[in-house]
């Protein structure tokens, strides 16, 4: 493995890909600091353009724009007080009081080495669990795989904000979307409803761009056009020392596995993780009344747990197939855009895929280390660019990528509607996680159930003799009552 | 609108919207390959949706705040901003679908007026939208075109 890590860094640090992390990670820093424009928005966008390269380089732009994203939301928050990106929600707590108490520079300078830090111990965990997981996932079978993918549908539904029954109507609006189109066991056409066009089912960059893009820039054209103000940074250089590091070693390693560890459950990204890292921080530390009004304790527990969610994410897309975050989604489409199936045969079939995603995660991770530590003042003058001048050239944008898949000018309604559709979510208040990650799912899933059955000649109960299969569905039992249990504890 | 009635209205589309997929999903015909039909999945996704939607309803209705009407003026600039970018959107799918426009044209067209639509109307707003209709269409043709060699409409 070690062996196979290094060559992969080789290729990685190689002039065309370091190029496309580089421009990745930079991108990606930039977009996770605007306010109101996030990483998935930027990947979806900029999946399209990746068709023709190797998978390498893909990876390489994607991967680095995944990272940024999820780093640059700090500026924002920081300077602004409002998060730049979903996972800096928390970040906002500490570092805009320190920076209003005229220590913008601490502040931004505290985030960027917790993201660091998280993003290494994720990356570990990525290294170090991937392997043995996916070994134990070439166990599965049919049975297991279907169990496992509803189980995992049943995480992100009760883990998602507000009603779980608009979680589990989410999802199942999701697994519809991925039906229509030439059925793959029996080859026969289904819910096509007359239209020729959806023969090959919807194209799914065109959902996800429609999904997360449009909605997104209609959204944010509807917002206030005010102008938020932004906090200046002195000229003067100010460095935090080993010992600010050192007082807090405690806190980056337990922020950061917590980060991991909730990166690895399906569906749930970077601000549960920072959310769940900053209660634990303030609950454990002897100065809880600090939190809040600007304390180190703070921005280090969200900056390194919500990078630590980036890794820790990719562990079940990688070894199982299933998207660990929203990114990771749209990562699976990239995959698939390439002829990749992500899962535990990835590690036989294309050993460099697996070890790019690693190599280009951490070379990005110490690329947003340099560009942010010395380029900060620049990328906080990048977020003063008002949203009205990048809303149309980003919505022409989603235009051309989803028509430049196929060539197909129906692909540009599907991803008009997916977007109107992601708009209702937003109206109705329907979560949009359990719908992507049920779109994307579907196809395995179903494949699995009636593979499953026909092996079986449509017995059920072998479903619940397989230890593996049994063990999924209870999972996906208990997820499914868990908010009752959650009603009757309110404590 | 009030919560009780957009909630019943959700629960209508997820009623309808199930119906309409258990019928195209119940008249796929059974093959000859598999004993369990391409149909299955729909129709059990069908009932689920048409089941959760009843949930919701049921759970909605219990709810005492839910005949709370919001407060006026619900409408503003901002759903009119969104409004007008959707049908500009649809528009500038439209004349490329029809073939009416050629894309550069097209996508001109769109990025001033979509530009103006979110600024301030004034000389200043109409300049800029100019420039920047005419520097990112000019960017986008040249690097779909030549360098990910895509046929644009």
């Amino acid at each position: 493995m070690i062996e196979g890590l290094l060559t992969s860094f080789g290729t990685m640090l190689m002039p065309e890909a370091f190029f496309f992390i580089l421009f990745g990670t930079l991108s990606g820093i930039i977009i996770g600091a605007i306010p109101g424009l996030n990483g998935a928005m930027l990947v979806a966008l900029s999946l399209p353009l990746t068709y023709g390269w190797s998978p390498l380089n893909a990876i390489a732009l994607l991967v680095g724009q995944y990272v940024g994203s999820i780093s640059g939301g700090l500026v924002s928050a920081t300077l602004l007080n409002i998060p730049g990106s979903p996972s800096s929600l928390m970040t906002t707590m500490d570092a805009a009081p320190m920076a209003k108490n005229g220590r913008p520079e601490r502040a931004l300078q505290l985030g960027i080495m917790a993201s660091f830090v998280g993003g290494v111990v994720s990356w570990l965990a990525l290294v170090f669990l991937s392997p043995p997981l996916a070994r134990l996932a070439l166990a599965f079978g049919p049975h297991e795989y279907f169990a496992l993918v509803l189980a995992a549908l049943m995480l992100i539904a009760s883990l998602s904000d507000g009603s779980m029954v608009k979680a589990l109507i989410s999802a199942a609006l999701g697994m519809l979307a991925a039906l229509p189109g030439i059925d793959m066991i029996t080859a026969q056409p289904r819910l096509d409803f007359g239209f020729q066009q959806m023969a090959a089912g919807f194209d799914v960059l065109a959902v996800l761009i429609g999904i997360f893009a449009i909605t997104q820039l209609v959204c944010d054209a509807g917002d206030s056009p005010t102008r938020f103000e932004r906090l200046r940074l002195s000229s003067k250089r100010v460095a935090i020392g080993w010992r600010d590091l050192r007082a807090q070693i405690g806190n980056l390693l337990r922020s950061s596995v917590i980060g991991t560890w909730i990166g690895i459950l399906p569906g749930v990204g970077g601000s549960i993780g920072s959310i769940v890292a900053y209660a634990t921080a303030k609950n454990m530390s002897r100065t809880p009344e600090k939190f809040g009004t600007g304390c180190d304790d703070g921005i280090i527990a969200s900056e390194s747990a919500n990078n630590a969610t980036v890794g820790g994410a990719l562990i079940p897309m990688i070894t199982m197939g299933i998207p660990g975050s929203i990114i990771d989604v749209i990562l699976i489409a990239a995959l698939t855009l390439h002829n990749v199936r992500p899962g535990p045969l990835l590690f036989q079939n294309e050993p460099a895929i697996v070890y790019g995603f690693m190599s280009s995660m951490m070379i990005a991770n110490i690329l947003m280390l340099v560009i942010m530590l010395f380029g900060i003042r620049l990328i906080a003058r990048l977020i003063d660019v008002p949203q009205k001048y990048l809303i149309p050239v980003l919505l022409l944008l989603c235009v051309v990528g989803t028509y430049a898949v196929n060539n197909r000018i129906f692909d540009v309604w599907v991803m008009l509607a997916f977007g109107i559709l992601g708009i209702a979510f937003r109206w109705f208040k329907i979560p949009v996680a359990p719908f992507v990650i049920g779109f994307i799912l579907t196809p395995v899933a179903e494949t699995n159930l009636r593979t499953a059955l026909i092996t079986s000649e449509d017995d059920l109960s072998t479903f619940l003799t397989r230890p593996f299969s049994a063990a999924f569905l209870l999972v996906a039992l208990l997820m499914l009552f868990l908010p009752l249990l959650r009603r009757k504890k309110p404590d | 609108m009030n919560l009780l009635a957009k909630e019943t209205l959700l629960s209508l589309i997820c009623f309808a919207l199930a119906g309409l997929v258990y019928s195209a999903a119940d008249q796929i015909p059974p093959s000859l390959l598999a004993q369990v039909s391409a149909g299955l999945v729909p129709k059990l996704l069908a009932v689920c949706l048409a089941l959760l939607a009843a949930i919701n309803l049921v759970l909605v209705v219990f709810r005492t705040t839910a005949r709370i009407d919001p407060p006026a003026g619900f409408v503003n600039a901002g759903h009119f901003r969104m409004l007008a970018l959707l049908i500009l959107l649809g528009l500038f799918t439209a004349l490329l679908d029809q073939g009416l426009l050629r894309f550069p044209v097209a996508a001109l067209a769109f990025v001033f007026t979509a530009t103006l639509v979110l600024s301030r109307p004034s000389w200043r707003a109409m300049l800029i939208a100019a420039a920047i209709a005419l520097l990112s269409v000019g960017l986008t043709v040249f690097v779909f075109t030549r360098v990910f060699t895509v046929i644009l409409p």
